[in-house]
């Protein structure tokens, strides 16, 4: 029983990466209804770019200005490479994101290397691993998922009670009337995409505190938050956190029930399943269309 | 007979001329110097081989090109299925004694079964969920065929180091007309080609119709009666199958078969392959094979001349990808079927317009609007309209 | 008030109006009339901003609107409540009334404007913490009105608002459109399938074929003009 618990305990703590990934892949899914497969690739390059910041000052305000560069990434991405596509096919969004994926990848192979790299964890994290009970959790972990519950909370209050969120809601559901009652929908789009290339980029830099910087770190979490995406409900930024979390349950059950080789086909196996069962995920409303 | 039919049925012709006699007459000695040159320069390695191996890509993207550029539906991991094809037809050879061509097909079919099992809860729904399904299954393909925990996989499939077989010789019978490469490179090209015509008629059959509606929009072809599960369904299950032909010929023309061999960047390839060459069209599948085939040796070459364009190989490729996405979405079968059509006289003009068409496609870029103060465009309409 | 000279847009290749010019006065109401794929939506997209004209002015109180974009028409005072409604579905009705009024800021005038809306249309007043797609038809072309007036037009632009909807519901709406023209001075451009309805509220009405005028008439002359009547009125 203990076992079970500390085994939950470590899935919530893995999955709260997965979650913060997840909720950045629903924002941009929610706001374009495209896919963007490049999420974990441009959270791992801003994490390099963080990487150089941290040479100079602390964690957290490296952290703050990770942010605003990925923000302003996220930003000029759309309107100079989504925006020609966004109005012709899903197909080619999506291909284009892919093409985000490679060039992400490739440059940042190019100018930092192979080798992974050690890198700093924020001070208040530090320290022994706290044990509640028989139970072991770092402090570095209870850390994420408090950023993560941070995030949420923010865009829950940002969607759910600013006009610049209902807007961005609206642009969502129906770009045309959007426009009609004076909505800059181009504006919402670069918005969706700079948010999430935010929350993004802060999930990397958790992610590399966690174990460590290098070029292939993101790409089995992104895989992990897509099923998490997919369970919660790709629509709901809610299911997202809860869908990462349960994914890392999982994940962490399998692994020690099942069979310690099961990881990752357990989070194809979720998938399946989810679509199989209930498409539309835990919390999510509906399948989204583009019309 | 008008011009245009000509042209191209000329260029078919010219192209299966080619193919027949290639084994052959590629030792002849002013090809062999056309085709040295051409490696020293460019890094394409016109050789036998090489376009063996071309014949398996081009059913591999043959089928993939009927799912995405047909069909409109995104699959990520089709190495999969590759994978499956493969690993089902090196099992076979290694461990029993099926002939080669039964081999293939059963990979082929294998292939086609598991397609449909994932296929089908994905395609129900609208949206991207194949294309995650797929990425899913090609990123966890080599834990799955590693695998020796609750079931031993790995025994089947040799586990990491795959399957090694021996090579595959040209049957006495065909011995004096040919070695064993050039027996191979029949061998390999004849279903290739068989399994392209055939894509060739299904495209231009009912079936091809309902996968273009269905890519176009998939609610209008509900409302025209195309039962969607189902085409959408036979679309990735076809594909699906090519790619289980195409693993098997892998298996045969490469003699082997191991984890490494289907990676995830591999099936992005084939994506970006497919829409380098052209999508929807058999042409582009070819042209993409083309483009798989000898990417490796003409970045190879680039390289020499300039470093770091081996380590931004992919970055080259995403740029490419999106380039050819934003002002040339038909790829480059689009551009050679354009100007497929055109007599020389306008062929002439044609090139003309196009060196300055990029600047004027840069131009339409919905940024440049922006900054001149101009207002959106909704062509489209947006909602119901109807022009009312 | 409005006036359109000789205005030209397209769809891509498909030419859509092909030298439309209109006016609309001051409080007026003027019709639009024709059968479909004539231009009538694309000329209040074209007003609207979000169609671009390849040729011709717009011109809204002395300033010309024809290239500017659809956030800045909407400040001008043209607001529109387009074809088929396109309200925000998963959105309450409340929320659907608060981003009509998404470019103005003054706060307590917008609390306004919500109660006046109710005031017109009570049952959007009874729903407003539902979502809007769960209205009914009528509901919803109500809502889709109210979102409009929020915006504090001075014209408001009407994309066929009998679609879909029972003629009883139709009548009951568009007596509201004539009162709300009466009592708030709102200049109204409607484009309409139904000619009678139209003509019966309208003062001045526009025969559109083919993206182009071929009638442009008093309401009551129209009405008595033989190929109209044959053709829209059916009599």
């Amino acid at each position: 029983m203990e076992e079970f618990l500390q085994q939950v305990v470590t899935g919530i703590s893995i999955g709260s990466i997965y979650a913060i990934v997840a909720l950045a892949i629903v924002l941009i899914y929610r706001s374009t209804a495209v896919v963007n497969f490049a999420q974990g690739e441009m959270a791992m390059f801003t994490t390099f770019i963080s990487w150089s910041f941290l040479l100079r000052m602390d964690f957290w305000p490296a952290l703050i200005l990770t942010s605003l560069v990925a923000f302003a990434l996220g930003g000029a991405l759309e309107m100079i490479v989504m925006r020609p596509v966004e109005k012709a096919s899903h197909l080619n969004s999506v291909v284009v994101t892919l093409g985000l994926l490679a060039i992400f990848n490739s440059v940042a192979l190019w100018r930092y290397g192979p080798l992974p790299r050690p890198f700093e964890k924020p001070e208040v994290f530090t320290g022994s691993p706290l044990d509640v009970g028989t139970i072991t959790i770092s402090r570095l972990n209870i850390g994420i998922l408090a950023i993560a519950f941070i995030i949420m909370v923010a865009l829950f209050l940002l969607f759910n009670y600013t006009k610049l969120g209902l807007a961005m809601r609206a642009t969502a559901q129906n770009p045309t009337a959007s426009r009609l009652v004076g909505i800059n929908t181009s504006r919402m789009l670069a918005l969706g995409w700079a948010l999430s290339a935010t929350v993004g980029a802060i999930a990397g830099m958790l992610t590399a505190a966690n174990q460590s910087l290098s070029i292939d770190m993101m790409l089995a979490i992104l895989l992990f938050a897509f099923a998490g995406a997919v369970l919660g409900g790709l629509d709901s930024p809610g299911g997202a956190i809860v869908g990462g979390l349960a994914v890392g349950v999982i994940q962490a059950l399998a692994g020690t029930y099942i069979s310690s080789q099961v990881d990752i086909i357990a989070a194809f196996f979720v998938i399946v399943a989810v679509l199989m069962v209930r498409p539309t995920g835990l919390f999510g409303r509906r399948v989204m269309r583009r019309v | 007979m008008p011009a245009v039919l000509r042209t191209r049925t000329i260029g078919w012709a010219l192209l299966v001329l080619v193919l027949i006699f290639f084994p052959y007459f590629h030792t002849w000695w002013g090809f062999s110097w056309f085709l040295q040159h051409l490696e020293s320069t460019t890094g394409i390695n016109l050789t036998v081989f090489e376009m063996t191996s071309l014949a398996v890509w081009v059913v591999i993207l043959t089928g993939l090109n009927l799912l995405t550029g047909y069909s409109g539906q995104i699959s990520l991991g089709h190495g999969a299925l590759v994978a499956v094809g493969a690993y089902i037809a090196a099992i076979l050879l290694d461990r029993t004694a099926t002939p080669v061509a039964v081999a293939v097909l059963a990979g082929g079919v294998g292939a086609g079964a598991v397609g449909f099992a994932i296929g089908f809860p994905s395609l129900r729904l609208t949206g991207p969920y194949l294309a995650i399904a797929t990425l899913a299954l090609i990123v966890s393909m080599p834990q799955l065929l590693k695998h020796d925990d609750l079931i031993d996989i790995a025994r089947f499939t040799g586990g990491a180091s795959g399957i090694d077989l021996p090579t595959a010789h040209a049957p006495g019978s065909v011995e004096g007309l040919m070695d064993d490469r050039q027996w191979l490179y029949y061998s390999t090209m004849l279903p290739a080609v068989i399994m392209t015509v055939l894509a060739w008629n299904i495209t231009r059959s009912r079936i091809g119709r309902a996968f273009i509606a269905l890519r176009d929009s998939e609610i209008g072809a509900q409302q025209m009666g195309v039962n969607i599960a189902f085409y959408k369904t036979l679309a990735f299950g076809l594909s699906a199958l090519y790619a289980g032909v195409g693993g098997g010929l892998f298996v045969y023309t490469q003699d082997f078969a191991s984890p490494e061999s289907f990676s995830t960047f591999q099936s992005i390839t084939f994506l970006v392959s497919i829409v380098i060459g052209g999508l929807a069209s058999i042409l582009g599948s070819v042209l993409a094979a083309a483009f798989f085939t000898f990417q490796t040796g003409v970045i190879a070459q680039l390289a020499d001349y300039l470093p770091a364009v081996d380590r931004l190989r992919w970055a080259i490729y995403g740029a490419t990808l999106i380039v050819v996405m934003i002002l040339l979405p038909a790829g480059a079968a689009g551009l050679v079927q354009r100007l497929g059509r055109l007599r020389p006289s306008e062929l002439l003009a044609v090139w003309q317009a196009g060196l300055r068409s990029p600047i004027s496609a840069l131009r339409a870029h919905p940024i440049f609007e922006r900054l001149s103060g101009g207002r959106g465009d909704d062509g489209r309409g947006g909602g119901t309209g109807t022009g009312a | 008030m409005l006036s359109l000279r000789d205005v030209h847009a397209s769809y891509g290749p498909v030419l859509a109006l092909r030298g439309v010019s209109l006016d609309v006065p001051d409080r007026g109401v003027v019709s639009v009339l024709g059968p479909n794929g004539a231009g009538k939506s694309s000329t209040l997209r074209a007003i609207s901003g979000v169609l671009r004209s390849s040729h011709g002015e717009i011109e809204f109180e002395g300033q010309r609107v024809d290239r500017m974009s659809p956030e800045q028409i909407v400040r001008l005072g043209i607001s529109q409540v387009p074809e088929g409604r396109q309200i925000f579905g998963e959105l309450t009705v409340l929320e659907n009334l608060r981003l009509g009024a998404y470019t103005r800021r003054d706060g307590a005038g917008v609390k306004r404007d919500i109660d006046r809306v109710c005031t017109y249309f009570p049952v959007l007043g009874e729903r407003r913490r539902q979502e809007a797609g769960l209205l009914s038809g009528g509901e919803q072309q109500m809502l889709a009105i109210g979102r409009a007036l929020m915006a504090k037009p001075k014209l408001l632009l009407l994309d066929e608002p009998s679609l879909g909807l029972a003629p009883l519901l139709v009548r009951e709406i568009f007596k509201i459109i004539k009162a709300i023209n009466v009592e708030e001075g709102l200049a109204v451009l409607l484009v309409e399938q139904d000619a009678n309805l139209a003509l019966d509220i309208a003062q001045h009405g526009y025969l559109l074929e083919v993206g182009r005028v071929v009638l442009d008439d008093e309401a009551a002359h129209l009405r008595q003009n033989e190929a109209v009547r044959r053709s829209y009125l059916g009599y």
